[in-house]
């Protein structure tokens, strides 16, 4: 199937790309109506009456109702999902049944602390990925090659909760050169903020990193087989030489490509990691939601995610079809 | 306090810690000289978080304990013995018949937003409890009326004599609010205390600030920062990194012991007015039978309890009375761990292949117990399903609210929590009149004496029909760097007062 | 989207570049095959015998050494370690095993169907499969959790559907495939129906795919099984699971660090078998074949 995707890419006229974008962008919108509809029913329909779960266990009859009244849930579902996907495409995510505050400023807050840390995720990943998987590609059948192979293929098995624990038992717990968790935004105290981003951002980095190098590795591997660097080779060029002046840039887009894809891993696996880490990212305040069954806050998060995830894809999908590297390849 | 476990400055580590800790929130304000600091600020690692700022209508004891005492107060509070002293009252008094409470009140007091304290605060907060629906207001269910007799005095008229009144409005239910401030309750907290609130970061962070016009002695800090940790590991982790000055009702017990060895931090262990308490619901066929109830409370291994869900702190109890209370009585030995008697009891009570369904609140202590009694109960051949309960949302609507249950462990850390022993629609399922009849005779006390012995025949009764078995008094673990100083050592099951706390550095 | 899996694929199948040897991915398949089977014994093992019961515990045994009668010695509880990693594999076993076959049960038909009628309802079907891949199968557990309140059951579900579009892509790209071959043509041109085209042309084709995937989506379950045992809301206590072991260790960390190292480890082992296992096999059944991590 390696074809596929090439074969389809055929050159294209520019008003064909406008129109290839804005069906991008209309399928986008249709996945992310009919992803809403799927959040809704699966928290509003499934279960069942939550106003006594949140009001203390003295509430009357009459206080359960009034809950009810308060937060719209007399309603019929129809109408209340209405309501609540028009204010969620205003940035109105309803009230929380638990912190009786508005939903969306929580999580908008609680988003931006999970998107440096997910964006420091990567970023370590890259580091790590890029320079392991060209190394493992470049000498593939020599020993330290195999090792490197190795060792990536053991960074994907460890969860990256207990890479997070071992991390804050040695860094911080036991040397005391790194604190074991909070959060302080940039703008407080960027000496602080570094700090405390360190271990969780590497604790996400290191193993989805050896993933990312696994498909580095692959996407070299894949380009030396390529015409242009036999040619290159046959020409005298040693194969590390010859991948530095035709190579690399060939194989990053894919690897680009790829570390969009694994957004959706980082995300989820940031979740996990807030946890450990006493981070107040989106991660910290779902598992609180859950915990308190506020399930609109779980509604609008959930929806968050999901619409981050979708708006990812989009991007690079469209970043796809504007420049296709294949067509610029030496293919 | 019970036992105080101090240790002295080692003057080299210690300063090899600060220079580790310059991140920590009590340094920032970059005052180094030697001496407690006026400008300090403090932070402090906390497990239970408020759901949000009301606790009038939102249960857990998280909330009042941030606020109470701290941005709120009442006509009362609680000295560090538990005895009831003035607060925004300077004084009262009772009438003969018990019913009528005569406050004379401060008249140099504020609310943080300007508003005048006085009489027709005290009737609005009081007769305002109709609206509570979370803490209990049904202590003071008696509040017939107030009545403004001047702007500094107000009369507190009791439908019948309640001996414990004084001792709820020292509690959450005492609190004082502005009437304009109790449409923002969740998200606002306007009060009388030493601190204003600043602002809360749900689950995240509490600030608080020294509030300069404070009526009464001022605070010890500028700041006081409270920082939730559901994770005791990670509250504990935070202490050793300079992340927070102390832990409060620290649950890290097994990493107390080295605390206690690292010369640069203090631990205490003072009192909390929880009760671990097992409840069998009385709805189930088998557990309405005494016989069985009882066999059960002899299969549990309390010490091999306590073993596991507080590594041994706290005091065994065996009774609803826990030692600091007035009409404390020891029962540890009431039923001692005999798996034998226990069976015997079974076979009398003609019980057969009992299987009961356990519900409990996910935290670590619960689980911890649950799974002990479970193998208990198994060696007497009472299978028990554990099924975990997210806390509190899912327990207290499920266990509590719709008593669906047949065990159930939780620890209650509001004080004086028997006296649920006297209401049959308890998610307990108590009902005996005898006991109640004991209740009502307290209740109706005149004195201390009377109250206590009344309480003490009541706790009684209760033990004896064992309507549930109580485990233990988990104690207030305080662990602190060194330098930080006058931290509530107590837990009184009201506020915890930080006024209090300095810092040196 | 679709086109980003579809690179993701290729860059899959390019990994498998060695000079191919004539039994490819024997080493893979050999050395994953001992760790997996290593596990699965555990948990055979566990199910007839322990060397103390994975549940009982001890007050005066908590927290100790190795010993005669506790290999791995105690936890906090003063349960046997050695007992509760042999009992703990079950879980992680059972919650792959389940949710694999949800994956497969709901994505392969799934995924032929949409690749028979490919030009029409295919195109939706597709589209509502790039819905769900938009939901990461431990948020579906988490959102299940938040409904139901988390055990093995809604883990097992959630990570099983949540797994269902990935494999319904790669049926659904083998299935064109085959499709595309002389003899799925002449029979289509026989007017053989769907379901004959599926049963007998595609299914057959395809088993080494679905082997692949199967093992591949075995390791991501039960490393998702061992995040939510992690969060809380995995499988519940007493039963033992390596994800709850973690967490439980997770607070004695400082005091014993061998409590969080012993079921990070096989938690790990086990991972690491199955990815080897899915590596040899998709070197043996088809180097160019697409699998999705």
């Amino acid at each position: 199937m390696s074809t596929a995707a090439v074969s389809s890419a055929a050159p294209r006229k520019g008003a064909d790309v406008t129109m290839t974008v804005l069906r991008r962008i209309g399928v986008f919108a249709l996945t992310v109506w009919v992803a809403s509809l799927v959040v809704f029913t699966l928290l509003n329909v499934l279960p069942g009456d939550m106003a006594r779960a949140q009001l203390g266990m003295n509430a009357t009859d009459a206080d359960v109702a009034s809950f009810r009244a308060e937060h719209g849930l007399d309603r019929p579902l129809p109408v209340q999902y209405f309501d609540w996907i028009t204010g969620f495409l205003t940035g109105d995510m309803g009230i929380s049944y638990s912190s009786r505050a508005p939903v969306a400023p929580q999580v908008f807050d609680a988003l931006q602390v999970s998107l440096i840390l997910v964006g420091a995720g990567i970023l370590i990943a890259v580091l790590i990925a890029l320079p392991l998987g060209t190394l493992a590609a470049v000498r593939q059948n020599k020993p330290d090659g195999v090792l490197l192979s190795a060792v990536s293929q053991a960074g994907i098995a460890i969860p990256n909760f207990l890479a997070g624990l071992l991390l804050i038992s040695i860094f911080a717990v036991g040397l005391g050169w790194m604190p074991s968790g909070g959060w302080t935004a940039p703008a407080e105290g960027f000496g602080d903020f570094l700090r405390q981003l360190a271990l969780p951002a590497l604790a996400l980095g290191l193993v989805r990193g050896a993933i990312l190098s696994r498909y580095t590795r692959a996407a070299v591997l894949d380009v030396m087989r390529d015409d242009f660097m036999r040619t290159a080779r046959a020409k005298g060029l040693m194969p590390g030489a010859a991948l530095r002046r035709h190579g690399l840039r060939n194989a990053l887009v894919p690897v680009v490509t790829v570390t969009s894809v694994e957004f959706s891993a980082l995300v989820i696996g940031a979740v996990v990691i807030e946890t450990v880490f006493v981070i107040p990212g989106l991660g910290s305040l779902l598992m609180r939601a859950v915990d308190n069954r506020d399930l609109i806050q779980v509604q609008g998060i959930v929806m968050c995610v999901v619409v981050l995830v979708l708006l990812v894809n989009l991007l690079v999908d469209i970043t796809r079809t504007l420049i296709d590297p294949r067509l610029r390849s030496a293919r | 306090m019970r036992t105080p476990h101090r240790h002295g400055l080692a003057a080299a580590l210690a300063v090899a810690a600060l220079g580790l800790t310059a991140c920590s929130a009590g340094s920032e304000d970059g005052a180094d000289d030697a001496g407690p600091a006026q400008d300090a600020s403090v932070s402090i690692g906390l497990a239970a978080v408020p759901a949000n700022l009301d606790y009038t209508t939102s249960g857990g004891a998280a909330i009042f304990e941030a606020l109470l005492g701290n941005v709120y107060e009442g006509l009362v509070q609680l000295d560090e013995h538990g005895e009831v002293e003035p607060l925004l009252a300077e004084s009262w008094e009772i009438s003969e018949d018990g019913t009528e409470y005569s406050f004379t009140l401060r008249e140099d007091v504020t609310f943080h937003d300007g508003t005048p304290f006085d009489a027709e605060i005290v009737q609005f907060s009081l007769e305002r409890l109709d609206e509570w629906t979370a803490n209990t207001p049904d202590n003071l269910a008696a509040i017939d009326q107030v009545e403004v007799d001047s702007p500094t005095e107000v009369t507190v008229v009791l439908s019948e004599p309640d001996y414990d009144a004084l001792y709820w409005l020292a509690g959450p239910l005492g609190t004082m609010f502005a009437p304009d401030s109790v449409d923002d309750l969740a998200s606002e907290a306007n009060g009388t205390g030493p601190f204003t609130f600043e602002s809360y970061e749900n689950a995240v962070q509490m600030d608080l600030a020294r509030h300069e016009d404070y009526w009464g002695e001022p605070a010890g800090v500028a700041d006081a920062s409270l920082v939730y940790y559901e994770d005791a590991a990670a509250a504990a982790n935070a202490l050793r990194t300079g992340g927070v000055d102390a832990i409060l009702r620290a649950e890290a017990y097994d990493q107390v012991e080295s605390f206690e060895e690292e010369d640069e931090f203090d631990v205490v262990i003072g009192d909390t007015q929880a009760v671990a308490v097992l409840a069998m619901s009385n709805d189930h066929e088998e557990l309405s039978d005494p016989e069985v109830r009882e066999a059960i409370s002899l299969a549990i291994d309390k010490e091999a309890v306590l073993a596991a869900a507080t590594t041994g702190h706290g005091t065994i109890l065996g009774g609803p009375s826990v030692p600091t209370d007035s009409y404390y009585q020891d029962y540890s030995e009431e039923r001692p761990h005999d798996p034998e008697a226990a069976e015997e009891l079974l076979e009398q009570a003609g019980v057969e292949d009992l299987s009961l369904r356990f519900t409990l609140p996910n935290r670590p202590y619960a689980e911890a117990i649950a799974q002990v009694v479970q193998d208990d109960l198994g060696e007497i051949g009472i299978s028990v399903d554990l099924e975990t309960q997210e806390f509190p949302a899912v327990w207290v609507e499920q266990t509590m609210t719709n008593q669906d249950y047949d065990l159930t462990v939780v620890s209650h850390v509001e004080p004086r929590n028997m006296i649920n022993y006297d209401d049959p629609d308890y998610y307990w399922g108590y009902d005996s009149e005898e006991a109640a009849e004991h209740f009502a005779e307290a209740r109706a006390a005149t004195d201390d004496a009377d109250y206590a012995s009344a309480m003490e025949a009541a706790a009684d009764q209760v033990v004896q029909d064992a309507p549930g078995v109580w485990l233990y008094n988990s104690p207030n673990i305080v662990i602190s760097r060194d330098g930080v100083e006058g931290l509530p050592e107590d837990d009184l099951g009201v506020g915890m007062n930080l006024s209090g706390i300095s810092v040196d550095h | 989207m679709s086109q980003l899996r579809d690179a993701q694929a290729e860059l899959e199948s390019a990994e498998q570049t060695q000079p191919r040897r004539r039994c490819a991915g024997g080493g893979l398949i050999l050395t994953g095959g001992i760790l997996v089977g290593t596990v699965v014994l555990m948990a055979l093992v566990s199910l007839v015998w322990t060397p103390q019961d994975p549940t009982a515990t001890s007050a005066v045994d908590r927290l100790q050494g190795p010993s005669a009668e506790h290999r791995l010695g105690t936890d906090g509880l003063g349960r046997d370690i050695a007992s509760m990693l042999l009992a703990g594999a079950q879980i992680p076993l059972l919650v792959g095993l389940v949710a694999v076959v949800i994956s497969l049960v709901i994505g392969v038909p799934f995924g032929i169907a949409a690749a028979i009628t490919d030009r029409g309802a295919g195109i939706w079907m597709m589209r509502w499969n790039d819905i769900v891949q938009a939901f990461p199968p431990l948020l579906l557990a988490i959102i299940l959790a938040a409904v139901w309140g988390g055990s093995t059951a809604t883990a097992m579900v959630a990570l099983g559907i949540g797994a269902s579009p990935g494999v319904a892509r790669v049926v659904r790209s083998g299935t064109l495939q085959v499709l595309s071959q002389e003899y799925a043509l002449a029979a289509r041109a026989a007017g053989r129906g769907p379901l004959h085209l599926a049963l007998r042309h595609v299914l057959p084709n395809i088993r080494g795919i679905l082997i692949v995937q199967a093992t591949v989506g075995f390791a991501i379950a039960v490393l998702a099984e061992a995040a939510l045992s992690f969060l809380g809301l995995g499988t519940p206590p007493p039963t033992p699971s390596w994800g709850r072991m973690l967490q439980e260790g997770q607070s004695l960390l400082q005091v014993e660090p061998l409590l969080v190292l012993w079921p990070g480890a096989a938690i790990a082992i086990t991972i690491l078998g199955f990815n080897l296992l899915g590596d040899g096999l998709r070197d043996r059944f088809d180097p160019r074949m697409e699998v999705r991590r």
